[in-house]
């Protein structure tokens, strides 16, 4: 198998992942073939390798007690829906349909509405009565086809008037 | 079968706080030092912590165990250290071992050799992070300090594998090669 040159080998991206144990078995078996004959992957893999162990070893920050203390505090005052129970979690929802509806009827009711119309009678439905009463009289409207509701408009329209 | 700590979270959202102090307790330390090597700055790094677990607190009404809860925790992490990357300015290396010492866990047994030693990687490693595009940094991070799996780094970046793969691959080489003085093999240049 021939050499492969330290710049342009085609395996070399996949050494990390070989460190990491990240390569699927015909992969690895496949770089580890690779290895025994490639002149620049091993010294790679031994460097990948060291650097890995390097950095596992490197000791950590160790945060604050206070971060503790801040998020915590931060939790508990917290304005969040977090915290509450199945119960007013399912509660929720149907608080807010009721509410909703509440309000719909509330609108409904306080909605503005036509006013209610004044069953006093005004001087025009006066004259209009006066007139219609004598137009009764006359002879052609006597003898026009007024139907039983008209008349009884114009009876109930005199009484009103009498009443007055 | 859900992870424990998605668990956890869906205890959080039922309205159970001593859940999220357990989320915390176990995942601040790995926040902080995820922050920190986006910023730089350890008391800048826990207040993007605090962030992150505040808004995994508020939207916990609205969670959804669909991925393991360290790859949700770390997508939001890495969305918001990203964010604070690009509006604000870190030029200024991270800091150095002589100026401010840091906390560091984990040197109970160090001799103080071994405690230098280690302080003065961290600078390194921080002037070689400065150097990778804030997706090798976070996904070399999730990588090398978390142990997470390329699978769920892909899902933290929301991105393929294959991309992971590449995104790890040369952060690791270039990490190498600020790495060279404190021992091992060469790293060829160029």
């Amino acid at each position: 198998m021939a050499e492969e040159s330290a710049m342009a080998c085609s395996h070399s991206d996949q050494l990390t992942a070989y460190v990491d144990g990240e390569l699927a078995l015909p992969e690895r078996r496949e770089l580890e073939e690779h290895l025994k004959s490639c002149v620049s992957c091993p010294g790679e893999l031994a460097i990948l390798r060291q650097t890995a162990e390097q950095l596992s070893a490197l000791p950590a920050i160790e945060p604050s007690a206070d971060l503790r203390r801040r998020v915590l505090h931060g939790v508990d005052a917290s304005p969040t829906s977090v915290g509450r129970s199945w119960f007013a979690q399912w509660l929720t929802p149907v608080v807010s349909l009721a509410v909703a509806a509440a309000l719909a009827v509330l609108i409904i009711h306080i909605a503005p509405r036509p006013a209610p119309r004044d069953r006093s009678l005004d001087s025009a439905d006066v004259t209009l009565a006066e007139n219609l009463d004598l137009m009764k009289d006359l002879p052609v409207v006597a003898s026009a086809d007024l139907s039983d509701s008209d008349l009884e408009v114009v009876a109930i329209l005199d009484q009103l008037e009498k009443a007055e | 079968m859900l992870d424990p700590d998605a668990e956890l979270m869906l205890a959080v959202k039922g309205g159970d706080p001593r859940a999220f102090a357990k989320l915390f307790d176990k995942h601040a330390r790995s926040l902080v030092n995820f922050a920190y090597r986006f910023v730089g700055d350890r008391a800048r790094a826990e207040e993007l912590a605090q962030d992150v677990f505040m808004k995994i607190y508020r939207s916990a009404s609205s969670y959804q165990p669909s991925a393991k809860f360290k790859t949700y925790l770390f997508r939001v992490a890495t969305n918001h250290c990203m964010n604070e990357r690009r509006r604000g300015v870190y030029h200024a290396p991270h800091e150095s071992a002589e100026e401010r010492p840091l906390e560091l866990a984990s040197v109970d047994n160090a001799s103080p050799e071994q405690f230098t030693h280690g302080r003065e990687m961290q600078a390194a490693l921080g002037v070689a992070l400065e150097a990778l595009s804030p997706r090798e940094r976070a996904a070399f991070s999730m990588c090398r300090f978390e142990g997470m799996a390329y699978k769920d780094i892909a899902d933290a970046l929301e991105t393929s594998e294959a991309a992971v793969k590449s995104l790890i691959h040369r952060a690791t080489l270039a990490v190498a090669r600020h790495l060279e003085p404190f021992g091992g093999p060469q790293v060829a240049h160029g």
